[in-house]
């Protein structure tokens, strides 16, 4: 006539999982990116030598101060610049001179409105700071 | 009438299940859409451009940022111009990729220092990456 002791109810615990699980999450939403990245393409530029200014191609002049040059003739708004561009430049290609210190994204900008202008081949050129004054 | 009430022994159903499947529905969400990479250095403003889509990489890239100031940056350390050169070369021994994220507003000398030093190593896997557009 034994009696049986009541079995212990065995009772799991969500805590330490929910813990474990907010810290995943904290820790995915810190270190995920969602960008999307882009690649574009760049020819290797050129470096200003002796001998340089004679050139077959047209250039085109981008300066720190904003300014376009196309051959002489200097524009301060990118579309006028554009526009003489397309006017005078009867081929595919044109060089495209970068002072050193002009934004990366001023370059990129014309680059891209330079190719739907219908210059695909754009040959860069670095122009040391202050070279072209 | 005892009998109809429930027992104060019985259990009730967990109220922090419905929490504990959208919290992990979550983690499930970031895992599979999100990247784990290096975050941008603070104050970055990347470069932004119409450009083709990255195709899938095979192998993870070494990541060179270039800050406004036109610094040079690996693993979040200024690199030297000589340091960059040696790793481009040591990269292209391996087999390596790079991927240069610049800022909108980074000195465009320095992107083409990275190009020609890319070349002069004849490392041919170097990419200029760029978020695209706000529309």
């Amino acid at each position: 006539m034994l009696l049986r002791r009541p079995q212990p109810k065995l009772v799991l615990s969500l805590t330490p999982l929910i813990d474990v699980v907010f810290i995943l999450l904290i820790f995915f939403m810190l270190v995920s990116q969602f960008s999307d990245w882009h690649e574009i393409s760049f020819s290797t530029p050129t470096e200003a030598g002796p001998g340089d200014g004679v050139t077959m191609v047209p250039t085109l002049t981008l300066f720190k101060n904003g300014t376009y040059d196309i051959d002489g003739t200097v524009f301060t708004d990118r579309s006028r610049a554009l526009a003489h561009a397309r006017e005078v430049i009867s081929g595919p290609s044109i060089q495209l001179s970068v002072e050193e210190n002009v934004d990366i994204q001023h370059v990129v900008n014309t680059v891209e409105d330079l190719t739907r202008a219908g210059l695909a081949d754009v040959r860069l050129h670095a122009l040391p700071e202050g070279e072209a004054e | 009438m005892s009998r109809l009430r429930p027992s104060s022994t019985g259990h009730r159903p967990d109220g922090t299940l419905p929490l504990i499947n959208i919290v992990l529905l979550l983690v499930l969400a970031f895992m599979m859409a999100g990247t784990i990479t290096e975050p941008l250095p603070a104050g970055f403003d990347p470069l932004r451009a119409d450009a083709e889509a990255l195709p899938p990489a095979l192998s993870e890239p070494l990541l060179v940022f270039v800050d406004a100031q036109g610094q040079i940056l690996v693993s979040g350390q200024a690199q030297s111009e000589t340091e960059i050169e040696q790793k481009l070369q040591a990269l292209k021994q391996s087999a390596g990729r790079v991927e240069v994220r610049a800022d909108a507003a980074a000195p465009a000398g320095r992107i083409f220092f990275l190009l020609t030093a890319a070349e002069k190593a004849a490392l041919s896997d170097l990419k200029i990456v760029t978020l695209g557009r706000i529309r």
